[in-house]
């Protein structure tokens, strides 16, 4: 791209007065400044100046700052005579000589984006705010990586009357990113707090607090860059050093001085559950780290901040977090660290959980001071509920050795509640688990006991022959133990944050290649658990990797892979699948796949059963895609694909799925296809709906030749006749015999088979089971979003924590996480293959246009809809049926609404029993739970000998 | 810099016509092409020429076709290359790679390539400052390559979101998107026809969005007197436009309304499709699927109600030509553009897309309530006037004047 700040394109002309200064400060940061004013300058708004003051700086930065102001018309430069030691009087002093009407700051190392001034500007002249705060991303210069900070607060444009009325804009704390009307920092004597560090908090507290109209945009205005590891860290970043928590809080100080001062006690509640989630977390992360004398200190000096801060501010915390602060209030180091290690290591229970009387305690010590009962009680959290596996133990290391290619080990693992006994048949495994890949290689735990609540355990692995190194590309390996009790199993990361393993080396051979590397390095991670990283010692070694990575970009090399992909193509099996076509049908034969092979589940499943069930005979072959664990080791099983599976396909006397083979498999005379549609439709589907409709009719015919391959289609009622065969074109035979996938909902439906299943998937049994099963959003999908879940888990847990479970069953397009904290209130079983299990598990369902309603009704079960984007879904993609008005369920928008329905279930069941029978006996009609045996006894030919 | 700025500021105060007199160029794929965009352009360039402009369009290559607009002589046009330029070599296999002519041919593109962006850079060097539009994703890779460090850039896109992104059957596989990634994001201003669009862009990290519609071609001194017993709809019978549903629709309205005509203006390769469609449904009679017109206006004026059944669409202008002649349109509510042109219920009817028997129903409404059709008719008249080339000049001053900040 051209450069467009040209001098010659200078329309400002010198005596006009600028739009917007920009007050950019610098120390020592002669390399960078040239890039900051750069991004100035290169702005689509061209009205503006730069103002440089460097804070006397004792590199080139003064040289750099007025060579620019010589070369460019719009740059000034301001020299300070003494160094101030902080940006507050720079940014002062900017202030002083700004000229603009309006005015915004940018620090040396860091860069606005391109259009940032103009749209500040524009909103600010559109709304008349006082001030103009736009998006800032964390940049990682060393990765590259970009992240938002408080993007939550910047989805969409805002203009707030006061911060009263959205108190969470004071979590954004940075001064950088906003645009500021100078009469109105004028005229309030509003200036950066000098002597002091994060005079951020300061500014932009006493900003917002005075401005009468706050206006907030989406677009991305500034670059806070940061680099890993630096040498010298910016002044905020040096939170190793003790006094630089001390600053900090003495700019809380003044914060809370302030609102006092102003009455705006609701706000410094606001501001101190911020110090407390956010601030407090990012030393508390670290504090296992630092030096006793440090945490001694930082100890004392939390405590006696946090005496001054307002209860209030910690009952609206997290349970966790608040259990936390009560830790530090009690000056207790040990207690703290633990309640940091479930914060930061994804649930880690190095804590001593007590139970006393039916409450759960996270711990026995302080049980009998004033609030501690209170505090403690962690029952609502139901970890004493949660399945085995998805505990996270804590697992102390204790003692290590590495001589040649052995890796000796031990450590102590904290067993909570009991939940491990002496009486319990346990084995105990180390597991090296590929980061990359997720292979796992493990070696059994020599030596270990179990005593009470701690699980000793010590063992000596050859990892040479135990780690299998096949790749260059991630060649890292977590440490873990394993501890499996029958079927269950619990894995506890190795923590090794005391034991200084890093640097110590194993010696390898690689299987692949030697020039893959020769030594397994041992490091401990962010947070403290060993990990084993693949390096390279020999300097022929290293020589030879660089000459074979030259090598494989070398023309010849690359048309040898083309070829070669060429050769294993689409086009190539498609060619051997007609060759194979030729032999004779394979009588017998039934090839399953179930979501383009993507699970073993839905009506193929079934149906295999109930195959398998009617005796022998047949011989059955499933498609996947993945791991093939979760499928039966009984059938022959193909990846999807492969070479095998197109041979099987060309062979076999039946074919059987949900979806579609794929398109370039012509289906033989021999073979028989039956299709059994996953689902009935609800939104318009076909040539009922727009995206086929309008395909060019080359494309209409493709996929109408796909269709003309089913010699049988399984329906579970008339209006799935009048909707998808209609839609679709079929006209072939039709089984009205209903959904096989729906068997188990019919028949299965007792105490006994439930409560067996839930043992089996580990649900707990004394709560209610709500699986939410959102559909796929396509309009999310176009802009590559993750689904974002519009339940609110925090609300969730602290209305029904101790009643009710989540399972959560997304689109298996779609992908969801939920945060450690949250699980033991909900699971994520997106990845689990059969949603007909899930549903038979569950008490109620809440979904919202996922076809899984129709099939959900088999159970009578209540069912919550929660479409809170009714309007605009329904607008995206039609319907075959007017949804209010026909679902047998309540339509909700909130969490809020959501959990109302959750507490009053049997009224729902009441309200909505006429509307249910109607529903079922509409879109259930054939689903008699007899599906799987009819088709198995009619449809497939008996088992020949 | 003195001098040029200088120079600016004595030309500035001579010219009053719509704020100073600038230097403009538009910059479209080509100039000739049947279709809205070229027609788009050369309106724009005669609008701005009209308002004191010093305006010239240029279009990247020729076009076989002949021009069917009569270019004005107020504004100068540039084509670049001397005739349509070869595409670009992607070669597939070995054999590809070692075809000596396509790899001279190759070069003789780029070299092409090359001299038509110096074309640019100096007709853009003709001035010493102005502002560049960019009509179409296509034309601007190479207004990208020239330099433009003297002036501003606007880009637009003609398109919805959806259609950019390859998200319509008719888009699927475009590089549209890509070029916009590239070349869009950094330009003083990307204009997009409907607020929806620019929502969807800018969640995009699209930074620089704004709105503004094409302006109306026809604003006639009189409206439809809505007695004559027809219902029309123009465009080109094409997939996307879906001329089928409307035919089936209105099979439905002339069993109620045995006096009704259905019109249909336009051409494409549809056309004998949609004849034997009426045929088949015995509405020979009943509807014509003409052939283009120029005549459209006086078309217009000679109807009663508007008709589409798209399936997809930016802002289709058509309707706006429509209201403009005093004619309520019923639409299928299949892009967020048409909401932007009728007000459902005030000016027009809108019906849920692709509801053939909602379309027919809203059609009734409208035939058989010749009151409603005339406070409809009016209003439409009344409300389109924000698309009238004044108002939209207006709204073009404030975004010259928003990019020159």
């Amino acid at each position: 791209m051209t450069d467009r700040t040209a001098p010659t394109g200078g329309r400002p002309a010198p005596d006009r007065v600028p739009d917007v200064t920009v007050i950019v400060i610098a120390y020592n940061d002669a390399a960078n400044l040239p890039t900051a004013v750069e991004s100035v300058l290169t702005q689509t708004l061209h009205n503006l100046e730069v103002l440089i003051i460097d804070d006397a700086s004792t590199d080139s930065t003064p040289q750099v700052a007025d060579g620019l102001a010589a070369s460019r018309d719009r740059v000034r430069a301001v020299h300070l005579p003494v160094n101030s030691g902080g940006c507050s009087r720079p940014r002062n002093v900017g202030l002083d000589r700004a000229r603009a009407p309006h005015v915004m700051f940018l620090d040396s190392d860091d860069t606005f984006e391109r259009h940032a001034c103009k749209n500040l500007l524009v909103a600010a002249e559109r709304t008349g705010a006082d001030v103009v705060s736009g998006l800032c991303h964390r940049v990682n210069l060393t990765t590259g990586a970009s992240r938002p900070w408080w993007g939550v607060l910047y989805r969409q444009r805002a203009v707030y009357e006061g911060i009263e009325a959205f108190p969470d804009q004071l979590y954004d704390t940075t001064s950088t990113n906003k645009l500021y009307r100078r009469d109105f920092l004028d005229d309030n004597g509003l200036r950066f707090p000098e002597g002091y560090h994060y005079e951020d908090l300061l500014f932009t507290t006493e900003v917002y607090c005075t401005a009468r109209r706050i206006a907030v945009i989406p677009n991305l205005v500034y670059r806070w860059n940061f680099v890993d590891r630096a040498d010298e860290p910016s002044i905020s970043n040096r939170r190793a050093e003790i006094t630089n928590f001390r600053d900090r809080l003495a700019i809380h100080r003044k914060i809370d001085a302030y609102l006092e001062a102003r009455g705006l006690e609701q706000l410094e509640i606001v501001k101190d559950r911020k110090f407390i989630r956010h601030d407090l977390r990012l030393y508390l992360n670290d504090l296992a780290k630092r030096d006793p004398d440090y945490q001694r200190e930082f100890l004392d000096m939390a405590r006696d901040y946090l005496r001054t801060v307002d209860p209030r501010a910690l009952q609206i915390s997290g349970t966790v977090e608040r259990i936390g602060a009560f830790m530090i209030l009690q000056g207790d180091l040990t207690e703290t660290l633990k309640v940091v290690d479930y914060l930061q290591r994804k649930g880690t229970l190095s804590t001593d959980l007590y139970r006393e009387g039916g409450r759960v305690y996270w711990t026995r010590k302080y049980l009998d001071t004033p609030d501690g009962r209170s505090v403690l009680d962690i029952t609502a959290l139901g970890l004493q509920h949660l399945p085995l596996d998805r505990l996270v133990l804590y697992n102390r290391g204790t003692q290590w050795d590495v001589r040649g290619s052995t890796l000796a080990l031990g450590g102590v693992i904290t067993v909570p509640l009991n939940r491990l006994t002496a009486a319990d048949r346990l084995d105990l495994w180390l597991v090296f688990r590929n980061r990359k890949s997720g292979r796992q290689h493990t070696v059994p735990v020599t030596q270990w006991q179990l005593d009470g609540a701690r699980l000793r355990w010590s063992t000596a692995a050859d990892v040479d022959r135990t780690v299998i190194v096949t790749t260059t590309r991630q060649p890292i390996w977590d440490v873990s133990v394993r501890v499996t009790r029958g079927a269950e199993s619990v894995s506890a990361p190795v923590n090794v944050l005391t034991l200084g393993v890093d640097g110590a080396r194993l010696v390898v051979h690689p299987r692949r290649s030697v020039l893959l590397g020769n030594r397994l390095e041992c490091h401990t991670t962010g947070i403290g658990n060993l990990a084993l990283r693949l390096v390279n010692t020999s300097r022929a070694g290293v020589g030879a990797a660089r000459a074979l990575r030259r090598l494989r970009r070398t023309r010849a090399v690359v048309l040898a892979a083309q070829i070669r992909t060429r050769l294993r193509g689409k086009e190539t099996k498609t060619k051997f699948y007609r060759l194979a076509g030729r032999l004779p049908v394979r009588k017998g034969t039934v090839v399953f796949e179930s979501h383009l092979g993507k699970q073993y589940s839905d009506s193929p499943k079934y149906i295999y059963q109930a195959m398998v069930a009617a005796g022998g005979g047949y011989r059955a072959v499933w498609s996947y895609t993945g791991n093939p664990a979760a499928w039966p080791t009984e059938a022959v099983l193909v990846r999807r694909e492969s070479w095998r599976y197109y041979y099987e396909l060309a062979r076999a006397e039946f074919w059987v799925d949900n979806q579609g083979f794929p398109r370039q498999f012509r289906k033989r005379a021999g073979t028989t296809y039956l299709q059994t549609w996953h689902g009935t439709p609800l939104k318009t589907m076909g040539f009922d709906e727009p995206g086929l409709a309008a395909l060019p009719p080359a494309q209409q015919r493709e996929h109408a030749a796909m269709i003309e391959r089913w010699d049988a289609l399984v329906v579970p009622s008339d209006y799935f006749i009048d909707t998808f065969v209609r839609a679709y074109r079929y006209s072939g035979p039709l089984l009205r015999v209903g959904y096989p996938r729906n068997d188990p909902l019919v028949t299965g439906n007792d105490p006994g088979t439930v409560k067996e299943l839930r043992e089996r998937l580990h649900l707990p049994d004394n709560r209610k089971i709500v699986l939410y099963a959102p559909t796929f959003r396509d309009t999310q999908h176009h802009i590559r979003a993750r689904f974002q879940l519009r339940l609110d888990l925090q609300a969730l847990a602290e209305a029904l924590g101790e009643e009710y479970y989540f399972l959560i069953r997304t689109h298996y397009l779609d992908r969801v996480s939920i945060p450690a904290t949250h699980r033991p209130l909900a699971a994520n079983l997106s990845k689990h293959h059969d949603v007909t299990e899930l549903m038979l598990a569950s008490d109620v369902l809440i979904t919202d246009y996922s076809s899984i309603l129709f099939d959900y009704a088999n159970l009578r079960r209540p069912m919550i809809f929660f479409t809170y984007d009714y309007e605009d879904y329904l607008r995206t993609r039609g319907t075959y049926f007017d949804l209010a008005s026909t679902v047998p369920g309540p339509q909700v928008a909130t969490t809020a609404e959501v959990i109302d329905c959750l507490r009053n279930l049997d009224d729902i069941q009441i309200r909505f029993r006429e509307r249910y029978e109607q529903f079922h006996a509409r879109f259930c009609q054939y689903d008699t739970g007899t599906a799987s045996t009819t088709i198995v006894r009619q449809y497939l030919p008996g088992p020949r000998a | 810099m003195t001098a040029q700025a200088t120079a600016e500021e004595t030309g500035a105060p001579t010219m009053a016509v719509g704020g100073r007199r600038r230097n403009l160029f538009l910059v479209a794929n080509n100039l000739e092409e049947m279709g809205g965009l070229q027609r788009v352009a050369h309106n724009l360039a005669a609008t701005f020429a009209a308002a004191g402009h010093n305006v010239e369009l240029i279009g990247i290559m020729p076009h076989p076709s002949a021009l069917s607009y009569a270019p004005g002589d107020t504004y100068r046009t540039t084509v670049l290359y001397g005739q349509p330029a070869p595409p670009a070599w992607r070669p597939r296999t070995l054999r590809d790679r070692l075809n000596l002519r396509s790899r001279r041919r190759e070069r003789h593109r780029r070299r092409l390539r090359r001299a038509a962006v110096d074309r640019l850079s100096e007709r853009f060097r003709s001035v010493p400052d102005g502002i560049v539009i960019c009509t179409q994703a296509f034309a601007m890779d190479w207004v990208h390559e020239a330099d433009t460090s003297h002036l501003r850039v606007i880009t637009q896109s003609h398109e919805s979101y959806e259609a950019s992104r390859g998200l319509t059957p008719a888009s699927r596989g475009s590089a549209r998107y890509t070029r916009m990634r590239r070349t869009y994001r950094d330009v003083d201003l990307f204009l997009l026809l409907t607020q929806h669009d620019a929502d969807m862009f800018e969640r995009e990290g699209f930074n620089n969005v704004g709105v503004l519609h094409n302006p109306l071609t026809m604003y006639p001194d009189r409206r439809s007197d809505l007695s004559a017993k027809t219902v029309i709809n123009v465009g080109r019978y094409h997939e996307q436009k879906n001329q089928r549903a409307l035919i089936d629709a209105f099979a439905l309205v002339w069993r109620r309304h045995p006096d009704w005509r259905l019109q249909l203006v336009g051409e494409g390769p549809l056309q004998s499709a949609l004849r034997e469609q009426v045929d088949a449904l015995g509405l020979g009679a009943a509807v014509s699927v003409g052939g283009p017109t120029t005549e459209v206006q006086a078309r217009l004026l000679a109807s009663s109600i508007f008709a589409m059944s798209s399936d997809f669409e930016g802002l289709p202008l058509v309707l706006a030509e429509a209201m403009a002649c005093g004619v309520p349109c019923v639409s299928f509510d299949c892009a967020p553009g048409i909401r932007e042109i009728i007000a459902d219920g005030a000016d027009g009817l809108v019906v849920p897309p692709r509801d053939t028997a909602a379309l027919a129903g809203a059609i009734c409404r409208l035939i058989e309530d010749a009151d409603l059709r005339q406070r409809m008719g009016a209003a439409a008249r009344r409300n389109i006037r924000r698309f009238a080339p004044v108002e939209i000049l207006r709204q073009w001053h404030e975004v010259f004047d928003l990019v020159e900040r």
